[in-house]
């Protein structure tokens, strides 16, 4: 038998206020407001996409971050082939070009039942749709003796900014014939393969300024992604520079020593002059508020839409959900802001929700001249995201140099095109 | 006043769904959201990766035809191409048409 109690009957009342004031507030066509958390390839475009869908709407990003370093482009940027400058993008165009309001605050809890996000000034922002899209966060402890104090010696490098300018700086006072090591995680992870570019890239730097060095890159997975286009690269580019050590055979690092300077696998203990801690990642926090994570950290949403499938009025993009097959790449987190935003206002209007077009593509660079790619299509089987027949795949193996050439070219062209679509 | 506003929302929600045109030009759009990632907004590219902007439909539907069935060299274009139906084709290069030139 069911008590009714005062508890009950309040809560029916205000439910009941709010649906009718929703409902008033349509008819007097007062703006539906959109809250995105998150200033990023994912949150920007978002919010981007949205004015441009719908200028009604009243589109507010939060994003503690006056200017954006992007992770694309920041393994150049590591190694002196581009200054961190170049990288940055400020949220100028966001708001005189399409009218999206700006908080630089962090958002820090969730009421998705009031629909309402909480600040760190305390504030609140009242939304009818709020879209998710803060990245990842490291999980400091997961690697035994790896936090955030840790980072400051071993670098994770992970989030652009001042961690790349500090491993870069490492690298440029390392002397010649030093050890780097670079660790890389189990998946999933942000941007599967910026560790295997990053190695490159570093190697490449080795090779050139620094050629007696060592670039160990002890890794906890025995595959990854386009492995066939690194491995022979590295062995036509940086033989004996270059060392990938599976961690079927001791790659897999279960702890590091920050004040002995040590770096230790099951089987091994390294002494690096450089050591690039790329650590276990998850959502980042507030992607976890209110119960919208998994047991691992990660959220799940209905990839017609990109709504959680824990709570409705919420959809989360980019590297804190799983999406798989769709990698965590910023051209993925673009391309579902914009199915997103689509979804968002058809849902705002009652319309029927377009199905979606769903695409990645990801050039890594092995050297500043040799680019290779991954790339697919997806569609929506069910409630779930499936590559479509054929489209799934990367660069031949065998291509000839030129080849290479052009996609190291077109990553460049990439880099300049996906920035200017989201902010500018 | 403001029961002829409602009145008119009934009927305007009530109207039979959007026309075939306006379908493939919505798919059209959603399409070229995709393409202009790496050819740039409204397909006007920066750096090596062509421009859209300079084709016509029909040179940017023979290339997509092209590129699927593997007969025009391509370094992620075949790729991408296999995703695509000819309805997508034919969505997309209408759309990438209606856009200014340059």
């Amino acid at each position: 038998m069911s008590v009714l109690t005062r508890r009950h009957v309040l809560g029916f009342i205000s439910g009941f206020t709010l649906a009718c004031m929703r409902t008033r507030l349509a008819w007097t066509q007062t703006p539906s407001r959109v809250v995105v958390v998150g200033g990023g390839f994912g949150g920007a475009t978002c919010a981007k996409y949205l004015r441009r869908a719908d200028p009604s709407l009243e589109v507010t990003l939060v994003e503690p971050h006056r200017q954006f370093v992007t992770c694309p482009f920041s393994n150049a940027v590591l190694v002196g082939l581009r200054d961190l400058a170049s990288v940055t993008h400020t949220y100028d165009g966001l708001r005189q070009r399409y009218g999206v309001r700006l908080v630089h605050a962090t958002a820090t809890a969730l009421d998705p039942v009031g629909h309402q996000v909480t600040l760190d000034d305390g504030s609140t922002l009242t939304y009818d749709r709020l879209v998710l899209s803060p990245g990842v966060e490291m999980q400091w402890g997961a690697l035994e003796g790896y936090d955030a104090a840790a980072s400051e010696q071993f670098p994770h490098a992970w989030h652009a900014g001042a961690q790349t300018l500090l491993l870069r700086r490492q690298l440029e006072a390392m002397e010649d014939g030093g050890l780097v090591v670079i660790t890389a995680p189990d998946n999933p992870y942000r941007c599967p393969p910026g560790p295997y570019e990053r190695a490159s890239l570093i190697a490449h730097y080795l090779k050139t300024h620094k050629p007696r060095s060592k670039l160990l890159l002890l890794d906890a997975k025995d595959t990854f992604t386009k492995q066939a286009l690194f491995r022979d690269a590295w062995a036509r580019l940086y033989p004996g520079l270059l060392e990938w050590v599976p961690g079927s055979q001791g790659g897999r690092v279960v702890r590091v020593d920050v004040p002995a300077g040590t770096v230790h696998t099951d089987f091994d203990e390294y002494k690096p002059a450089v050591a690039n801690i790329i650590p276990p990642q998850r959502a980042a926090a507030i992607a976890r508020a209110a119960g919208l994570d998994d047991s691992k950290g990660w959220c799940s949403v209905h990839p017609r839409t990109f709504e959680s499938t824990v709570h409705t009025g919420i959809h989360l993009l980019g590297d804190a959900i799983i999406a798989t097959p769709m990698p965590k790449s910023a051209f993925s987190a673009n391309n579902q802001a914009k199915v997103c935003a689509a979804a968002i206002v058809a849902l705002l209007r009652g319309a029927p929700v377009a199905e979606p077009v769903l695409m990645n593509t990801c050039y890594s660079l092995v050297a500043p001249d040799y680019g290779i790619s991954i790339a697919g299509v997806y569609h929506v089987a069910g409630d779930k995201i499936a590559a479509v027949e054929g489209s799934e795949g990367i660069s031949p193996v065998d291509a000839p140099d030129e080849i290479r050439h052009r996609e190291a070219e077109y990553a460049q062209s990439w880099y300049a095109n996906i920035t200017a679509d989201v902010f500018t | 006043m403001r029961i002829l506003t409602r009145v008119l929302l009934i009927v305007t929600l009530w109207l039979p769904g959007i026309g075939a045109a306006e379908t493939v030009s919505q798919r059209g759009a959603a399409l070229a959201y995709a393409c202009v990632t790496c050819h740039g907004p409204e397909g006007r590219s920066q750096g090596a990766i062509p421009s859209l902007t300079t084709l016509s439909s029909a040179d940017i539907m023979t290339a997509l035809q092209a590129f699927r069935a593997e007969t025009r060299p391509s370094t992620v274009m075949h790729r991408i191409a296999k995703g695509l139906d000819d309805t997508d084709i034919t969505a997309v290069a209408t759309y990438f048409a209606t856009l200014p030139r340059r």
